[in-house]
């Protein structure tokens, strides 16, 4: 029934539908991968605001407790970080829409270098405290998670060693 | 069944009208909101029908590659072909074209010491000022990745697209760090070894997180530029004399009228990511420093016969070059527009191999014993130079004569 309802709206469509279907890695690729069944992290494309790229975490059958420490920790500075930069990045956008609007004279679309520079300096001061905050607790997160990444690749090393 | 579905919604948001008639499908993908797969699924169609414009970085790259372009959206992170590609990956982790610049100005330092020169020591001097270099990039990479991101400039690095992992990074720049080090502090001497942890402290430890706090990492940043100079020098001579600290100065000063160009057009960018840049903060000041080092650049040089480093020559010869670079700093100065920022920037990339080279031809001193035999006779210009030479430019008829009474 919807299906059959599906494909009579798709007839026209058939042929891009069987392009797409021959290219299956293609199609597939598009929805984000299921991290009980790759075979290693995944990374896809930026974020159009945060710009930063997601990454699928693998999540093995035979995860230790410190590979699953990682794991978490590793995702959890993702999402603080896409929380970061899109807010970040929209306070921007929104700031220089409402720039542009009040300065903007009539019959103009953009405003030179040099007026836009006016904006960019008040935006960069205005947010001096959140990069300072931004930056201490990037410094730290960072490190932790290569501090915890050795571990696992030291733990695995020897693991194969012991076999 | 349900790529058919998705099929049609992407059509639909590429017209403009969102139909939220499919909402029951997406949350069959996942947990996620909706919006969450309509960005991601609006984002992966564009990206298939607008291919990604090519910047410097990929074209380099897909020119190396021997295997077809990869154009998945979701790729393995790390990327499973790290082996095959040390190579690349290791360039693209040293930032080579910065690194093979600071291993020219460290070969010109040890080129322009009044010390012999010794091929062996000169190759361990500039791999390992090489390694260092490269060390402290991918550290730099290591600590700014989400930073890099967020600039069109640098959002194509290795760490930001996941072609490698941070790990990777540190662990580049220990091998590197380890080797680079071992080899100055063995190969050439200590002090250079000095120098050239130094440097690599004063970059990843001061400079990189100063970028976002303050201004006076621009200062800091030219202090780094300043010191492969003088690590070669060092190693060449063992100690560090007034030349160095000439070519060192020049270095220094170079640094101001390169970046504040390079950074001035970059403007919106460093703002929205945070970096605290003049060409940001106080465009005029920004301006005002460009062009006043290219005057001391102009000064440094006029005064380097007087302070025994180079002869007469290299004064006349370098001065139309800084009168150049002056002017075009002066057109930034009035102009401070894309145009006149980026001619600057340009003719900075050849002002300072062409000074060094023109240093370099007209050295005063060739060997220590050249200075001891300066004290004794009478003040010349030009001594034959005991181990080699190079006559690339035609000497001048007064100084042929006055070498022609030496040798008589």
């Amino acid at each position: 029934m919807l299906s059959s309802r599906v494909t009579l709206a798709s007839r026209p469509n058939l042929l891009l539908i069987s392009k797409y279907a021959s290219s299956t890695p293609n199609v597939k690729s598009i929805q984000p991968p299921n991290p009980n069944k790759i075979t290693s992290d995944m990374v896809g494309p930026p974020d159009p605001v945060s710009n930063l790229r997601r990454i699928i975490f693998r999540k093995p059958a035979n995860e230790t407790s410190l590979e699953r420490k990682y794991r978490k920790l590793r995702t959890e500075v993702q999402e603080w970080n896409q929380i970061f930069w899109t807010q970040h990045n929209s306070r921007f956008f929104k700031e220089r829409e409402a720039y542009l609007k009040s300065n903007l004279p009539e019959g103009k679309t953009n405003l030179t270098a040099d007026e836009m520079s006016v904006f960019y300096k008040a935006f960069l001061d205005k947010n001096w405290k959140a990069h300072l905050d931004y930056n201490r607790e990037w410094y730290r997160k960072n490190i932790t998670l290569l501090i915890l990444s050795l571990q696992v690749k030291f733990r695995k090393l020897f693991r194969i060693k012991d076999k | 069944m349900s790529y058919l579905k998705v099929l049609h919604c992407t059509l639909c948001i590429k017209q403009g009208a969102l139909n939220l008639s499919n909402k029951s499908v997406l949350l069959k993908i996942g947990n996620k909101p909706a919006l969450h797969h309509l960005i991601k699924i609006s984002t992966s169609c564009h990206l298939n029908a607008n291919p990604p414009l090519t910047s410097q970085s990929t074209t380099a790259k897909a020119k190396n590659k021997k295997v077809p372009e990869d154009t998945r959206i979701w790729k393995e992170t790390p990327t499973q072909d790290v082996k095959n590609n040390l190579v690349q990956y290791s360039m693209m982790l040293s930032k080579f074209r910065l690194t093979s610049l600071v291993v020219m100005t460290s070969m010109a330092g040890y080129a322009l010491a009044p010390a012999p020169f010794d091929l062996t020591t000169f190759a361990i001097c500039s791999v390992g000022t090489g390694l260092v270099s490269s060390a402290a990039n991918s550290i730099n990479q290591f600590h700014e990745m989400p930073f890099d991101a967020q600039m069109s400039r640098t959002k194509n690095r290795v760490l930001v697209k996941g072609l490698l992992e941070p790990s990777h990074a540190i662990g580049f720049a220990a091998a590197t760090s380890v080797t680079g080090l071992s080899m100055l502090y063995f190969g050439v001497n200590p002090l250079t070894a000095a120098l050239g942890a130094g440097n690599l402290i004063l970059y990843t430890s001061i400079y990189t997180p100063l970028k976002r706090l303050s201004i006076v990492n621009t200062w800091l940043g030219s202090i780094v530029g300043a010191i492969p100079p003088l690590m070669g020098w060092a190693g060449c001579a063992g100690e560090l004399g007034a030349g160095a600290l000439v070519l060192s100065a020049l270095l220094y000063s170079w640094q101001f009228p390169h970046f504040n160009a390079l950074s001035w057009n970059l403007r919106p960018d460093y703002s929205r990511a945070g970096y605290r840049m003049m060409a940001v903060t106080d465009p005029a000041l920004c301006r005002r420093v460009a062009l006043r080092h290219t005057g001391i650049i102009t000064a440094t040089c006029l005064a380097s016969p007087y302070l025994e480093v180079t002869n007469m020559w290299f004064a006349i010869e370098s001065l139309p070059l800084n009168i150049y670079f002056m002017y075009l700093a002066w057109q930034f100065y009035k102009k401070s527009d894309s145009g006149s920022s980026r001619k600057l920037f340009r003719f900075s990339l050849i002002h300072l191999p062409a000074l060094m080279f023109l240093m370099l031809v007209n050295k005063k001193y060739w060997t220590s014993s050249d200075t001891q035999e300066q004290k004794d006779s009478k003040p010349q210009d030009i001594k034959h130079p005991e181990t080699k030479r190079i006559t690339v430019l035609p000497r001048g008829p007064v100084v042929a004569a006055q070498d022609s009474t030496i040798h008589k």
